[in-house]
Order: structure tokens, then C-alpha cells, then sequence
């Protein structure tokens, strides 16, 4: 085969589709620090599923499948790794428009042009990432261009994308001080790898059924498992190293917590029988709650779906403000600050592209300021801002707290410029701790950490590392208050209670204002805010 | 030599000493809550109302009506040659028109009432000022002259701890209470021809005391020799906090402080400070 139509087309991007999903953990797994955030692997497979689905919409004519696909990766692209995909979609398929067959020349020169693209929409591309990854394949797939035969083809490519991928470590330090690949580059490579299978004549299957991302409108989320489960055993706290071991593999989201004779314990699963009958090893249950978590998401989408539409009843404000949250205690603030939009969002729970496009469409105001509190959501936003006709203006925030502050020192009747201008102001004087657990064993800087160790980040620099949380955290704390520090912000989340949070409190040695304030976040104790 | 009182309302917040030293008369308002009426400061003391601020109640105040201040007027006028009434804006009460009213009522030229545009401490510096030059027996159109002159420069800076009071007293617009007490976020609030106005709004209080700095260091003013009042409904450590960095910044050694009468507590609720300062 020296040429592929329509049809093969669309094939091949399913099969590199369900690959990636049947894949995704794998990918996830592939974090530089052993912190509960690895979600490439979720968020590349979503941005892809989401593409697909358009793609069936759309007749076996290539334009029209090069159109739907091209507009519904921009539109799933969650997290950096699924916007920098979507771009190599966008540019493959500008390339290919208006061809009748595909060749394989076509097929080069339009991987070639991904890559280009993608280069460009990246502000300062990374070496040893998915970029180099595709960039490497492209001139691979360059070189083969007077191969006749598709297979033969897309196997040279394969070859070239899983070389350059275990090449990443030796361009990237950091993957090689974590001893991993590239996460991104992996699943391009995932990618291919199906699409080689589909060049085959072998058909891609589904691996799990509740990883698949792709199939209706409830199931587009990345909601692996569908349970929620939480339980409180009367038990000695020491086990709950032990019994952390026994469920880990059960699902996700682990968080087990001892404290005196009491074990707390959350996971998202979809057996939460067996996670039950091995708490129940242990000790007494003193609580139980299940969830099903895709309801729950299912009434997300539908009150989203009916709440769509600008407010048109009012005249535009000078500004709108959106943030992404990552925990209800801080959607709560947000809203109470006067934000317009508030979008659930965070650490492995990436929105899309169409998440912030749709909040965006709902303000009615001159400008609009998009607070996205994450560094893998700030690409995101960049590209939902590119997509709406408004005055949108999104500022690079890596956590939340920098938006609270900035949100609070703006003077609406300020010029934008000086809003922009106060804004970065604010973020430049705040120092951001969180404070966060491992998820596996690791060496970072040189220290051994165990799965389990209490870890401390400064601006998103490990510092500190230990058993106990509020240790950590009043360690870290101290080391970064000086006389011009005028007040503390303490963030707690959902697995701290108040009155954990009220003890780290008593143990500051601060002469100015210690605020507590219920975040609600997931997998971070505390986001602590230094100003 | 003509023989002056001076008259104010309670909401003046002239500390006690001061007003036995130059006898100064302060009209009490009104204070309701739970739908009793107290004389400010005569029926019901600071300690008592605060403890029932803290609890949770809402007080109100009720302005000075004209015949309380006829009957005032009436018999100072039969010790007194002269009276001169200071009372607090006419934009935050009603006061000042009852004053106007009792006067005109009475029909005697010899009561002078003047509107301060200000309130609390900075109405008690004019108040306190009058009263200095009517014991050194100044005239009254002396007295008036020099106290219209510092009106306009009697300049204050308040902490809030929330607008909350201030709104429910009416004092303020919905729009601008918008900022609730989340965050610890604290409304400054300084003077605007006789109003409120919300200037700005700091977190904790270590930026409130910079703001506060900041805000007299651009007034250019040589604070070393000027009188600073210093107000609090409630919160005296933290006007020490203030004190103290005016002291290190400016060298000032001269404080008016005070904690603040129920009338100006009904309106600030608690936790609440206050700096008064007089502008060249």
C-alpha cells in the first residue's frame, strides 16, 4: 500500500487513540518527582479521544476529517502534553488539506509540518520532550519518504519515535536524575504504535473498559475508576503503612492516613468491596462512604450544559475574572472574591480546552482575566483564549494562592494595563509552599525518599522532605519568613482537618497575621501562602 | 471677657481627662439595642456595650434630636455669654441639623454651630482646640475662624476589621460592602469632605500599619510636633502596634488615644482602628 484514503486514515487515528488510552497509566507513572500529579498519560489520551470522536462525526471526505480533527484535539487538548499534541494535530493535518489520497511523501511532509507547529506554539521548547520525540520522527519519516509501502513506513517512524524516546533522559536531566522517559514523548510514541498495528490489519482493543475515554458524552472525563471510597478504621495507626501496600493496586487517588488509633483512608477504585474487607483486617469500621463518581460527573456536565450561556441581562463590567480550582473551599473563596467563573481543575484533574472556552463564553465583561493556577493548565488556557472572541488575558499562575492575591489587590478602576501590571506585582512578592506526599521510592537531589515521606515544595523546588506533615510544614515555614513578611496564608486540604491545621498554626512563631483558610484540595496537605 | 462653652456630641471620643480639664459638654446620642434606648456613655458604659458588640448584637444609634439640644443650649446660655456647638459630619448624621434647628428655634445669635466633617477623634481635635482657646480667651469669631481653617485638614485613616456595621447602619452602598471578612481583607477607610470613603484594602495588620505609614509619608507632613490620635473599638493591642511604628517613623511623642465610644463602635463594629492627624 502506497497510499491511504479517508477510511485508513481515520482508522489509523483510532487505533493510535485506543492504544494511548489502553496505555495511559503506563504514561502516568512517568513523573519526574514521585508526587501524586503524574496525568500525561490521562490527559494525552483524552485530548486524542476527544479529536476521534469529532473525526467519526465527520464523512470519509479528507478535508472533512482533517477539519474535525484538527478542531477537536484544540478543543480536548487538557494539560501541556495535550496542547502541544493537539498543535502537532492542527499542523499535520493543515498540511494535508485539499489531497484527494494520502502518500507517504504526504504523510512525511505533514508530520514534518506537526512538528513545526508545535515547535512554534511551545514559548520555550524543551529538548527531550514529546517536541524532540515528534521532531525526531519527522525527519525520520522525511528520509523514508520513497518508501512504497505504508507499513514498512509507519514501522521506520515507530523505530525512530521509541529511540529518540529512551534518548529524552540524556537531554532532559531531570528524567534521568528520576530514571524515567520522557512522559509526553512515551505517549507519542503509544500513538504510533497503534497506528502500526491498524497499518497491520490488526484491530486495537479496548483493555479496560473504564479507561475508555472515547466512547459517549459521560464517559469523557478521566475518571479511571468510578468509586470514591472512604473509610475510617479503629486501628493501629502504624499499620497503615501496611495497609496502604494491600489497596494501592486496588485504584487510585490513595491517600491512607494514620493518627493515634485511627486509620483514615480514600481511594478512587472500582472494587470498593475488596478495599473494605481489608480495612476490615484491621480494626472496627467506624465509617464508610461510597461514591460513584461518574454520576457525580454526569450531573457536572449537565448543569454546565444548561448554565452555558452569557449573561447578557447586564452590562459588561470592565472585568471578568475565571480561575481554575483545584478544591471547594477554594472555589468558595474565588466566588466570594467576585470571580465570574470558577472551573474545577487541579493536579491530575486537568480541564480542557472546551472547559475554559465554555467559561469564557459565559462572561460578559471588556477584558477577561483567566487565573489557571496550575503550570500544566496555563497552556490550556493559552489555547482557549486563542479559540474565543473576547479580550482575554491569561496569567501564568502555578497555584492558587497567587490568584487570591492577586484578585484582592486589584482596584477596578485601575487601567488593564496597571491590573496586569498589580497582578505581577503581587505574584512576584508571594512564596507558594505545598506540602504533599510520595507515591512510590525515588531519589530526588540525592535523598532517598520513600513511597509514603511527607514532601515539602518551595515555588516548585523540593526543599524538605519528612514523616509529618505539620513538620514539614513549620520547617519550611520558618526557613522563609523574614521581618518583611507580612502575613501567612494556610491552605488546608481535604484530608486535614482544622484542628491539624490550627496546631501548625500555634507552632508559627510569627509576629504578624496567620490565616487559615479551608481549601479543600486534593493530595496537597497544605498550599502555604508567604507574602 | 465673654464667657464660651463648647459643645459636642459623644461621638467626638474625647478621652474623659481632657474634658474635665477644659469643661467640655458632650451630648450624648442614642444608642439602641434590642430595643432599649441608652444614653451613649451616660446610661450604658464601654465595657458593657462591647461585651455586647462581641456577642453578636447589632446596635444602632439615633441622632440628637432639636429639643435635647434647645434644653442644652437653654442652660449653658444661663451660665455661659456664648456657645460653640462642633458636631460630627453632617453627611454620616442628623445631628448637625438638629443642632441648626434648636438654634433657630431659640432664635439666639449668640450659639455658633459647626458642621466638623469629620467624626470621632478628628471632630475632638477641633472640639479640643476650641476649647484650649476659650479658656486663653479668645473671641469666638477668633475661635470659629481658626476652627473652619483646620476643618478642612483634620485627615484620618480608619481599619476595618468589615464593613458589615457600616453597612447596616446605612452608611454605606451595598456595592461597597461587597468585601466581606473573608481573608482577613481590611477595608481603609479615610475621609472624604465629611464621608466614608473606601480607599483600599489590605490583608493582615502588618500591611494595614504600612499602608497607614505609607499613606502619612505622602502627605509630606512633619508629623515630629503634630498631635496623632489613635482610636480602637476593641482591639488596643493593635493601636499600640500603630502607635509604635508612627513613634519609629515620624518621632511623634504626642498620642490623643482613646477607645471608642459606643456611637463610633455601632458604626465600625469591632476590631476596628483609627488614626487622626491634622495636615499642614
Amino acid at each position: 500500500m502506497d497510499h491511504i484514503d479517508g477510511k485508513t486514515l481515520k482508522l489509523l487515528f483510532k487505533g493510535g487513540a485506543q492504544y494511548l488510552s489502553n496505555k495511559s497509566d503506563e504514561v502516568n507513572k512517568l513523573n519526574v518527582f514521585p508526587v501524586p500529579d503524574g496525568d500525561t498519560g490521562s490527559n494525552m489520551a483524552y485530548t486524542l479521544n476527544y479529536a476521534v470522536k469529532e473525526m467519526e462525526k465527520a464523512s470519509d471526505n479528507i478535508n472533512d476529517i482533517l477539519n474535525s480533527l484538527s478542531r477537536g484535539a484544540l478543543l480536548g487538548a487538557k494539560g501541556n502534553s495535550g496542547v502541544i499534541l493537539s498543535q502537532i494535530i492542527r499542523g499535520f493535518a493543515k498540511s494535508l488539506l485539499n489531497h484527494d489520497i494520502i502518500t507517504i511523501k504526504d504523510f512525511a511532509e505533514a508530520l514534518n509540518m506537526g512538528s513545526s507547529v508545535a515547535y512554534k506554539a511551545v514559548m520555550k521548547p524543551t529538548e527531550g520532550t514529546i517536541l524532540t520525540v515528534v521532531k525526531d520522527c519527522a525527519n525520520k519519516a522525511l528520509k523514508l519518504s520513497k518508501i512504497k509501502d505504508f507499513e514498512v513506513f509507519i514501522d521506520g517512524i515507530v523505530k525512530a519515535a521509541a529511540e529518540s524516546v529512551e534518548r529524552t533522559p540524556d537531554l532532559l536531566p531531570v528524567l534521568k536524575q528520576a530514571g524515567v522517559v520522557d512522559s509526553g514523548g512515551k505517549g507519542f510514541l503509544f500513538i504510533l504504535l497503534g497506528m502500526l498495528e491498524t497499518i497491520k490489519g490488526h484491530e486495537v482493543v479496548q483493555e479496560y473498559t473504564t479507561n475508555d475515554v472515547s466512547t459517549n458524552e459521560a464517559d469523557l472525563t478521566n475518571i479511571n475508576f468510578k468509586y470514591c471510597t472512604e473509610m475510617l478504621i479503629k486501628a493501629n495507626s502504624q499499620m497503615s503503612y501496611k495497609l496502604k501496600r494491600e489497596i494501592e493496586s486496588f485504584g487510585d487517588s490513595l491517600i491512607v492516613v494514620g493518627d493515634d488509633d485511627l486509620i483514615k483512608v480514600h481511594i478512587h477504585t472500582n472494587n470498593p468491596g475488596l478495599v473494605l474487607q481489608n480495612g476490615l483486617k484491621y480494626g472496627d469500621l467506624l465509617k464508610v462512604k461510597i461514591d460513584n463518581m461518574k454520576i457525580q460527573h454526569e450531573n457536572i456536565i449537565l448543569e454546565s450544559k444548561n448554565n452555558l450561556k452569557q449573561d447578557n441581562s447586564l452590562p459588561a463590567k470592565k472585568y471578568g475574572f475565571l480561575a481554575v480550582s483545584p478544591g471547594d473551599g477554594i472555589s468558595k473563596i474565588f466566588k466570594e472574591l467576585g470571580c465570574d467563573v470558577v472551573i474545577d481543575g487541579g493536579q491530575t484533574m486537568n480541564p480542557s480546552a472546551l472547559d475554559i472556552l465554555n467559561g469564557l463564553e459565559k462572561i460578559n465583561a471588556e477584558n477577561i482575566i483567566v487565573f489557571p493556577n496550575n503550570k500544566n493548565i496555563i497552556m490550556t488556557c493559552e489555547q482557549a483564549m486563542t479559540m474565543a472572541d473576547k479580550n482575554i488575558y491569561v496569567i501564568a499562575t502555578e497555584s492558587f494562592n497567587q490568584a487570591i492575591s492577586a484578585i484582592i489587590n486589584i482596584d477596578a478602576n485601575m487601567s488593564i494595563d496597571d491590573v496586569i501590571r498589580s497582578i505581577n506585582d503581587t505574584i512576584e512578592k508571594i512564596t507558594t509552599i505545598e506540602i504533599t506526599y510520595s507515591i512510590r521510592d525515588s531519589v530526588i537531589d540525592g535523598i532517598n525518599i520513600k513511597s509514603g515521606d511527607i514532601l515539602g515544595f518551595v515555588d516548585g523546588k523540593f526543599t524538605a522532605i519528612g514523616t509529618d506533615y505539620n513538620e514539614v510544614a513549620l520547617k519550611i515555614i520558618s526557613d522563609n519568613i523574614s521581618d518583611d513578611t507580612s502575613i501567612i496564608t494556610i491552605y488546608f486540604g481535604k484530608d486535614v482537618s482544622e484542628d491539624k491545621a490550627k496546631d501548625l498554626q500555634n507552632f508559627i512563631s510569627f509576629d504578624g497575621d496567620i490565616d487559615i483558610q479551608y481549601g479543600g484540595q486534593p493530595l496537597y496537605y497544605y498550599v502555604i501562602s508567604i507574602e | 471677657m465673654s464667657k464660651i462653652a463648647i459643645v459636642t456630641d459623644s461621638v467626638s471620643d474625647i478621652p474623659d481627662d481632657i474634658v474635665k480639664l477644659y469643661d467640655i459638654y458632650v451630648v450624648p446620642l442614642t444608642i439602641d439595642i434590642d430595643g432599649v434606648s441608652y444614653k451613649d456613655g451616660i446610661d450604658i458604659k464601654k465595657d458593657d456595650f462591647y461585651n455586647l458588640l462581641n456577642s453578636g448584637k447589632m446596635p444602632t444609634t439615633s441622632q440628637i434630636s432639636p429639643i435635647e439640644f434647645m434644653e442644652v443650649f437653654s442652660d449653658l446660655l444661663k451660665s455661659y455669654d456664648e456657645i460653640i456647638c462642633i458636631l460630627l459630619s453632617s453627611k454620616l448624621s442628623g445631628t448637625y441639623q438638629s443642632a441648626l434647628l434648636a438654634k433657630e428655634n431659640l432664635k439666639n445669635s449668640k450659639i455658633t454651630v459647626l458642621d466638623s466633617k469629620n467624626f470621632s477623634l478628628g471632630s475632638g481635635f477641633l472640639v479640643i482646640e476650641a476649647a484650649k482657646m476659650a479658656r486663653n480667651g479668645s473671641t469666638r469669631d477668633e475661635i470659629v475662624g481658626k476652627i473652619n481653617d483646620m476643618i478642612p485638614k483634620i485627615s484620618y485613616i480608619m481599619i476595618f476589621d468589615s464593613l458589615d456595621y457600616l453597612y447596616r447602619g446605612g452608611r454605606l452602598k451595598k456595592s461597597q460592602a461587597i468585601l466581606g471578612s473573608i481573608l482577613n481583607i481590611k477595608p481603609i477607610l479615610v475621609n472624604n469632605d465629611g464621608e466614608l470613603e473606601i480607599k483600599d484594602k489590605v490583608r493582615g495588620r502588618k500591611n494595614a500599619i504600612k499602608w497607614i505609614i505609607n499613606y502619612m509619608k505622602e502627605t509630606n507632613v512633619d508629623f515630629k510636633r503634630k498631635e496623632i490620635g489613635l482610636l480602637h473599638t476593641d482591639r488596643e493591642e493593635f493601636m499600640l502596634e500603630i502607635e509604635n511604628a508612627i513613634r519609629n517613623e515620624f518621632g511623634v511623642t504626642n498620642f490623643i488615644k482613646n477607645r471608642a465610644g459606643c456611637s463610633a463602635g455601632v458604626h465600625a463594629g469591632p476590631y476596628a482602628v483609627g488614626v487622626f492627624f491634622e495636615l499642614d
